[in-house]
This record gives structure tokens, C-alpha cells and sequence, in this order.
């Protein structure tokens, strides 16, 4: 399920903080922890010095009166969480702007950092940044420290400029720094999406606060004293704020499930409701798998044989009998090297989000059915016909470290990765699994954050059809029905004074005339031109607004964390009926990536060269992977299209979420849901959406990928 | 080498490990069968008919409501291999549980030796290593500090005969978990019964000779 949204997220800022480092573990206070309004951990509606657990994921609706805010707070690193927020406030309007809408939309971001674990004297400190990327809206800055007594009462004072600096308001005590922090300037508005680093810390600071207290395990009981004065809220008659004391209550009815209820400001009823992801944390556990085949160990004198009887068992009959059992574990074998001491397979996984759990199956059967003379197992693990690697294991470590602790660990210290071997030597099987394969499923396109429309959906099924001529060249596409829509009828939109191209703003207009249409329709061939150099062609419709021709290079060592590529495409925007038909509007871009492993669970990607629009720039992007496929990453793109000129949002940056499927469902599939919620897509930065990229296909079998799911190789 | 041969299909037949030995049954076992070493391999059925009682044991998940009969899938001399109800397996190395696959919650390997060696020797202290798999796909390494003490000499119904047995109950603690495990040895040692921690999401297998 790849999940493209929040596009107001910005990875730079990441960066910069992941570089200051300083990652620590804590313990006690994401004990008991509760979320507040804006989704954050902490108090009512002022904040604490608190982490989730790392890697969480919460997704917050705090609602009051007029106000309806949707969080989703990521806890980057032990330390560190952002929060993307998307709000409605109705009859609100920015704070220097006149009138008002009747229910204004907001975007927002935080990022909180926490310094330090708290102890037995030390409370825990932490900064935050409150929307210092959207609209300022709710933009503040905070100083929080929060100290646990006992396992019942926590208690939290802090510091905040900006909107939690807006009652109780006193001279900023930076200005003994510089006189610059006396003042806090406008927000310089523009078109929005900017960082405004002119702002942070500046202005009237004021204290708040409050206690917490655990009144059974499910239940806590909270007070604050709140120092926001919802200054631009009270002045359009919105809120009335006749007090700063707030209280409520948090009720946790299920693990992973948080309620909670507070009167705000003596006068209004606050509610939320949070839902807690663990990516770590398996519904099914380590998964539903059913049981593997046994392992054979061979006795005594049959490790020593030099060779086997070819007359008793033809090599032939070897590959062809291997091929139909390793069938029944969605491996398909395409071709078999066999020698008195060596067996070399090259296969396609299809079943095993982790080769190295297909690499653990394969060996089981290779144990349980081969002569005993073979003691060599090579597996090369194909993806698209292109052999990523090669895996190459002892037997007699397979018979010893079956079932023993600690031989996982041992197994992946004496295997050794290498590139795929040369294709000579390899007896090719005739194909057993059927070439043609089709399907039939539902399909949901929901398009939310777009200013004006905030949430559009559309619900249809799509047929899709795959032909693979050989492993390396397949046809496939991808024909959709819509069935319903809630999208109002949109209007074509051309590109006005110095604004790019439209190259994505029109998608309404191809959800409204393609009603029944061609999503894709492609001829797409891999290649591997050198052991560490790959290739991809792909020809035809090659996503919904584009055809054309699109040709990707990939240098990705097997064992290597760097891995660069190069894109070159020919793109014509297709006619908006989804037919075979083209507008006049034609384009040739593409880009060099280098692709970067951090080896500490992030990874980064730099994509340089000319977007759709035939703007020129550049994309930053850094994902956290987890170790069981989970990733959750942002990205932001430059180009030379001024922000100005992009519009809302100044420039293209979003968060993206892939979450494997067999975390869902617990059996083993290779499959992530094609869900994607599609956020505001501008013309500035943006790309063509080409299926199959190499790197995605190449990486499930090189180092780090293989060390990911090497757990699993006995599973 | 017919031995082999059914013994294989036997995997398959007891729906054991699924459609997987469905297709082994066809497809490895004629490999296997015509290997001149394969003799100590799946050594399962006997013939045609009944299978051999010694290939078959008596399995009880309680917390997960399945008992039944389980296949010995293969014998591997220092360990062998059941299937039981609903295609699970395990394996016992010496009598101790030393994995289990297709419960979820698996244990994925075991370090019983000491234990075992405490069992022979009538009891004893014991280091225990259990190895299951987290949510991140990683191998959790748990150990244990395990007492074994006899019980004495029980009369133990294993279904098809009851014969007198010695009891053994090991204890044994570890950082954040507790479980005790029991055991009934016959005259020879072997370990004819018992019943063995597994893992926290699927607590203890019981498993006795026929």
C-alpha cells in the first residue's frame, strides 16, 4: 500500500536534526503517554516533552467547538517525531486577511525533538516547532520539560513563543541575545508551504503547564494552564476564552485506542480520538506462514560423495521434479547448473516479501531432494527475468543450523553474496506456470487536501492483464471502470502568465471523461547489461496522463549500499477520455538518481534532471524502513518554476507510506495494496509515473534487503 | 526405498505442511527414493496400511484447541520431524522440543542440551536458549535459567498402553518469562512424554510416543 499524502512535509529539516544525531532509547515516559488537540503527545492542548515509542504511528481527530484537526504524529527516531496535521476551521480566516471563508482548510507540520531520557532527578526536555511550514495558522515554538513522580503523576512546564506565547505574554528573554527576538514579524504568506525561520522563537514568550494523573491503567485524568490565547479565534467571535485553565480525561479502551473529553477554556467541550500503529508490532506476529518442508540431513559417509549415479537420476529429471515442488512455494525455476558438488538455480519468488525466507525454503527442498554428493546450493533470485544476485550456501551448514540457536546468525556469517553468475552453464526448464494471468478487483482513488475540495473520491473496478513473452519482456494493462464519483465537473485548466505547463493540474478531467479507460498498457523489457548494471525499457500508455517510451539504467552492486541510475523518457500527455488517443503536448524528461543505503535504517535518494513541465531540478528523499518492508519517508522537489509560480503550496514535497501486505493479512505475499491517497498535485517538480522502476525491483535481493528479512530464511 | 518413497507421501497424505508436500510427494521423493544412502531418510511408513505406531505421536496445543495425531515427516537420526493437525510441525531433537513452524508464533530454534543432559543425569541446573522471531523479522534470543527435579515414578496413559514412567519437572526462569516444562522418561531414558514451552503467543506442546 503505498500511501502518497501530507504533502506539506519537508525532509530537509529531517536531515538537519538526524545530523545533530543523538538517538536515545526511553523507558519510562512513553509509559501511560496520551495525545493532545493537535494530535501531539502531551497535555490538553499544550504540549509535553514526551516520545512515542519509536516508529509509532498515531492518527489523532481532536475536535472543538468549530474546530476539526486530523493528525497523523510519526515518531522518526527515538527522539524525534514529526506531525502532519490537516484542519478545519469554519469561519476562520488568516490572521491580516479580510472576510472569511466558510470553512477554512489548513495544512500544517511540527517536528519535536526530546534531548534527553528522563531520570530519577532530571525531567525530560524537549523542543518543538508547531506549523513552521504551513500557513502559521497554529505556528508556535516551545521549550517543554516534563518529570514523572511515582507511576501516577506526571507533571510538564514549558516555555512557548508564537501562539503559545500569545496570553500570559512577556518579554522574550532571548532579546538578551539579540534585540531581533523582541519582535515577532508577519508571517510573509506568499503562496505558502515556506519555512518561516524568520519567525521561530521570536515575540512575546509566556509559561504553561499543567499535571496529569494516572487514576487507574486505562484512565487519566489531566489539567493545564494554557497559554494560548486564540487570539484570531476570539477576535472573529469564534471562541470564547474565559479562562486558561482547561481539563479532561483520557479513557484507553483498548490497546492502541485512546478517548479522551475537556472543557476548554470554560466554556467549550473538547473530544479526541487516537489510534496508535506500530509498524514493529505484527497483528499476526511473526506471521501465519504455513510450516515449511523438513530439512534432510545426510548421514555419515553420504556427505563424502564425490559424484552421483546420472544414469540412476538423469539431470533432466532433477530439474524438471525440483521445478514442480519448489511450485508449490510460489518459486518458479527457470533454470538449473548441476555438478557432482554444486547446484545453481536462478528462480522467481513470487510468494516471499523476503527472498531470504524463499532462500530458506528453496534450501529446504534442495536438502530434502538432491544426490548427497551436492554440497554447494547457489540461489539466484530472479525479479522480471533480471538475476539480482547470488546466494551461495553449504549444505552441511544447513544440516547444522537447522533448528539451533543462534545458527540464523551463523548462516548469514558464512553465506556468500555475490553478483549473478553468468548465464552459461544454466540449463534453461521449459516454462510450467501459465505466462497469461489477469485479475479483477476493486479499485478507490481518494484525493484529499486539495484546497478547495478537500476530500474527492472515486470508486470503480479495474481488469488487469498480464502476458509475459518471456521472463524479461512482459505485456501487461490495465483497463478501469469507474462507478461512482463525488468529484464536481472540473474545467480545463490552462496555464496562465509565467505558470508551468499543466501537466498534472487537469486530473479531474481525466477522472471525469475517462469513465471507462485504459489506466495503463505497456510492453516493458529488464535487462542486465553487466553483473551490476541494469536495464528497463517500457513502451506504451505509460500511466493515466502519459505515454511514450520511458529507459532506465541502474549501477547496484549487490553488496554495495551506493547505487546510481540514469531515466531518459519521451512523454505525450495522453487525451483525457483514457483512449488511445494523444494531446499535442509532448516532453522529454528524465533524471540521474543516486540511491544511498544509511545503513541505519534510512535511506536516501537524490533524483537530478528535467520533470514533466520541462522545469529542471532536483528531489530529496529519505524513507525509514523498517526491517519487515514497513517504510515511511517525505520528500521535497526544487525546480526552476518559481513558487510563485507553482501556487499553493510553493513547491512539491509530501510524505509517502508503504506498508507490505502480509503485515495486514499475515500470510506470506509479495503484494503492497495499490491504495494510494493523492494529495494536491501541482506542475512544478512533478514526474513521470513509470510502473517497475529498477531499484525497487533490484534491491529485495542485494545486502541490505536480504539482512532485513534474514530472520525469516528458517520461518 | 519404497520406505522413503511413502514416507514422503505420508507428508503429504497427513495435511501435514499442506499443499507443499502435496507436491513434494510427487516431485522430491523420486530423488530421494533412488539415492543408494537414503535408508535412515523418512524412514515412515511400513508397507502398505497402518503406519508404524513408532512414527506417529499424540500432540495437544491447548491454548490453541488443536490435538491429534502427528506424522513423523522425516527422521533424521539426531532429530526428527512431526506434522500435526492443521499442518504445523515440530521437531525433537533427543525428545526436546527444539522448533515449531506454521504456528505463528513459532519457536524458531532451541539450545536444550544442557537441559537434556540434566534429565539423563536425574536432575540438575540447567542454560536454556529459546530463539523466536519478532515483529521486525528479527531472531529474539531468550535464555533461561532452568532447575530439573524428579517426581518419581508415574503411571503414564499414552493412549494406546499406560507403562510406568519417571517424572522430571523443569523450571525455568528468564528475564520477563516463566514456564515450567515436564517430562516422563522410560527405563531406556528416551523421553516417552511431555510437555514443552513453545512461545508466548502459543505456550506449551504436548507430544507422547503411541
Amino acid at each position: 500500500m503505498t500511501i502518497t499524502a501530507m504533502r506539506r512535509g519537508g525532509a530537509a529539516s529531517l536531515l538537519a536534526l538526524l545530523a545533530a544525531g543523538a538517538v536515545q532509547a526511553q523507558t519510562v515516559s512513553d509509559r501511560g503517554l496520551s495525545y493532545t488537540l493537535y494530535g501531539t503527545p502531551g497535555l490538553i492542548d499544550m504540549p509535553s516533552a514526551l516520545s512515542a515509542p519509536d516508529g509509532q504511528i498515531a492518527a489523532t481527530m481532536g475536535r472543538f467547538d468549530g474546530q476539526v484537526r486530523t493528525t497523523f504524529t510519526f515518531q522518526l527516531l527515538p527522539g524525534l517525531s514529526g506531525s502532519f496535521r490537516y484542519s478545519k476551521i469554519e469561519d476562520y480566516s488568516l490572521p491580516g486577511s479580510r472576510g472569511r471563508v466558510d470553512d477554512y482548510f489548513d495544512r500544517s507540520f511540527d517536528l519535536r525533538y526530546r534531548f534527553n531520557d528522563e531520570t530519577e532527578l532530571l525531567p525530560a526536555f524537549a523542543v518543538g516547532l508547531q506549523d513552521f511550514l504551513g500557513t502559521g495558522a497554529y505556528s508556535s515554538e516551545y521549550l517543554v520539560a516534563t518529570k514523572t513522580f511515582g507511576d501516577k503523576i506526571r507533571v510538564t512546564g514549558g516555555l512557548g513563543w508564537g501562539r503559545l506565547g500569545s496570553d500570559g505574554g512577556f518579554d522574550n528573554p532571548l532579546g538578551l541575545l539579540s534585540s531581533e527576538f523582541d519582535e515577532r514579524p508577519a508571517l510573509d504568506f506568499g503562496e505558502g508551504g515556506t519555512f518561516a525561520l524568520d519567525q521561530l522563537f521570536k515575540g512575546d514568550a509566556a509559561l504553561f503547564g499543567g499535571v496529569e494523573y494516572a487514576a487507574t491503567d486505562k484512565l487519566t485524568l489531566k489539567a493545564e494552564y494554557s497559554s494560548d490565547a486564540y487570539e484570531r479565534e476570539t477576535e472573529l467571535g469564534l471562541i470564547e476564552r474565559d479562562s486558561p485553565l482547561n481539563f479532561g480525561l483520557v479513557y484507553r479502551p483498548l490497546p492502541g485506542v485512546q478517548l479522551g473529553a475537556s472543557w476548554l477554556h470554560g466554556s467549550e467541550l473538547g473530544l479526541t480520538g487516537t489510534f496508535l500503529i506500530d509498524p514493529g508490532t505484527r497483528p499476526f506476529g511473526p506471521g501465519l506462514d504455513p510450516a515449511p518442508s523438513p530439512i534432510r540431513i545426510r548421514q555419515g559417509d553420504a556427505r563424502a560423495a564425490a559424484t552421483w549415479d546420472r544414469a540412476q537420476i538423469p539431470e533432466t529429471t532433477i530439474g524438471a521434479t525440483l521445478q514442480q515442488a519448489l511450485a508449490a512455494e510460489g518459486v518458479e525455476l527457470s533454470s538449473i547448473e548441476l555438478s557432482d558438488r554444486a547446484v545453481r538455480l536462478r528462480y522467481t519468488n513470487t510468494r516471499y516479501r523476503a527472498e531470504a525466507q524463499a532462500m530458506g525454503r528453496i534450501a529446504r527442498m534442495l536438502s530434502l531432494g538432491l544426490p548427497d554428493s551436492i554440497e554447494r546450493f547457489t540461489l539466484e533470485p530472479m525479479q522480471r527475468g533480471v538475476p539480482l544476485s547470488a546466494v551461495t550456501l553449504s549444505r552441511s551448514d544447513i544440516e547444522a543450523f537447522a533448528d539451533t540457536a543462534g545458527g540464523t546468525q551463523a548462516l548469514s556469517q558464512r553465506l556468500v553474496l555475490q553478483d549473478a553468475g553468468p548465464r552459461d552453464g544454466l540449463e534453461p526448464l521449459p516454462r510450467l506456470d501459465d505466462r497469461f494471468s489477469y485479475g479483477l478487483a476493486p479499485y478507490a482513488r481518494i484525493t484529499v487536501f486539495n484546497g478547495d475540495d478537500p476530500f474527492q473520491v472515486e470508486l470503480g473496478g479495474q481488469l488487469s492483464a498480464r502476458y509475459e513473452i518471456t521472463d524479461s519482456l512482459v505485456a501487461s494493462g490495465t483497463l478501469r471502470q469507474q462507478l461512482y464519483t463525488n468529484r464536481e465537473n472540473p474545467e480545463l485548466i490552462v496555464a496562465e502568465g509565467d505558470e508551468p505547463y499543466p501537466v498534472r493540474r487537469n486530473a479531474a478531467l481525466y477522472a471525469d471523461q475517462g469513465t471507462t479507460g485504459i489506466r495503463d498498457l505497456t510492453l516493458a523489457q529488464y535487462g542486465r547489461l553487466a553483473p551490476d548494471v541494469y536495464s528497463r525499457a517500457t513502451l506504451g500508455y505509460l500511466e493515466e496522463m502519459y505515454g511514450g517510451l520511458s529507459t532506465e539504467v541502474l549501477w547496484k552492486p549487490a553488496d554495495s549500499r551506493l547505487g546510481l541510475g540514469a531515466e531518459v523518457s519521451y512523454a505525450r500527455q495522453r487525451d483525457f477520455d483514457l483512449g488511445f488517443g494523444f494531446q499535442d503536448y509532448d516532453v522529454v524528461t528524465g533524471h540521474a538518481s543516486a540511491y544511498y543505503d544509511f545503513d541505519n535504517r534510512f535511506y536516501g535518494q537524490v533524483d537530478v534532471g528535467r520533470y514533466l513541465a520541462g522545469d529542471w531540478g532536483a528531489t530529496f528523499t529519505l524513507d525509514r524502513e523498517f526491517e519487515n518492508g514497513w517504510s515511511v519517508g517525505g520528500y521535497f522537489t526544487l525546480t526552476d518554476v518559481p513558487f510563485d509560480a507553482y501556487g499553493e503550496g510553493s513547491f512539491d514535497k509530501g510524505i509517502r507510506v508503504s506498508i507490505p501486505l502480509d503485515y495486514v493479512v499475515g500470510q506470506p505475499t509479495r503484494r503492497e495494496a495499490s491504495t494510494s491517497l493523492a494529495s494536491l498535485q501541482r506542475d512544478g517538480g512533478a514526474k513521470l509515473r513509470v510502473d517497475g522502476r529498477l531499484y525497487e525491483v533490484v534491491r529485495d535481493g542485494h545486502l541490505n534487503d536480504l539482512e532485513d528479512g534474514w530472520g525469516r530464511f528458517w520461518k | 526405498m519404497t520406505a522413503a518413497l511413502l514416507g514422503l507421501g505420508l507428508m503429504a497424505g497427513c495435511g501435514g505442511a499442506g499443499g507443499l508436500t502435496g507436491a513434494l510427494q510427487g516431485a522430491i521423493a523420486p530423488l530421494v527414493g533412488t539415492q543408494p544412502t537414503a535408508a535412515p531418510v523418512a524412514a515412515g511408513a511400513s508397507g502398505k496400511g497402518r503406519a508404524d505406531p513408532s512414527t506417529l505421536r499424540r500432540v495437544g496445543l491447548n491454548t490453541l484447541g488443536l490435538t491429534g495425531t502427528a506424522t513423523r515427516l522425516i527422521d533424521n537420526g539426531v532429530s526428527a520431524s512431526f506434522a500435526g493437525p492443521q499442518g504445523f510441525t515440530y521437531t525433537m531433537r533427543d525428545g526436546m522440543l527444539v522448533s515449531t513452524r506454521g504456528l505463528g508464533d513459532d519457536l524458531m530454534a532451541t539450545d536444550a542440551r544442557q537441559s537434556r543432559a540434566a534429565l539423563r543425569a536425574g536432575g540438575g541446573q540447567a542454560r536454556r536458549v529459546h530463539e523466536t522471531l519478532d515483529g521486525l523479522d528479527r531472531i529474539e534470543r531468550a535464555e533461561f535459567d532452568c532447575t530439573v527435579t524428579p517426581k518419581g515414578v508415574e503411571t503414564v496413559d499414552l493412549g494406546t498402553r499406560r507403562v510406568q514412567a519417571r517424572r522430571f519437572d523443569e523450571s525455568c526462569r528468564g528475564a520477563a518469562l516463566l514456564f515450567d516444562n515436564y517430562y516422563w522418561l522410560d527405563a531406556a531414558g528416551e523421553i516417552i512424554s511431555s510437555r514443552q514451552f513453545v512461545s508466548r503467543g502459543v505456550a506449551y506442546l504436548r507430544s507422547n510416543d503411541l
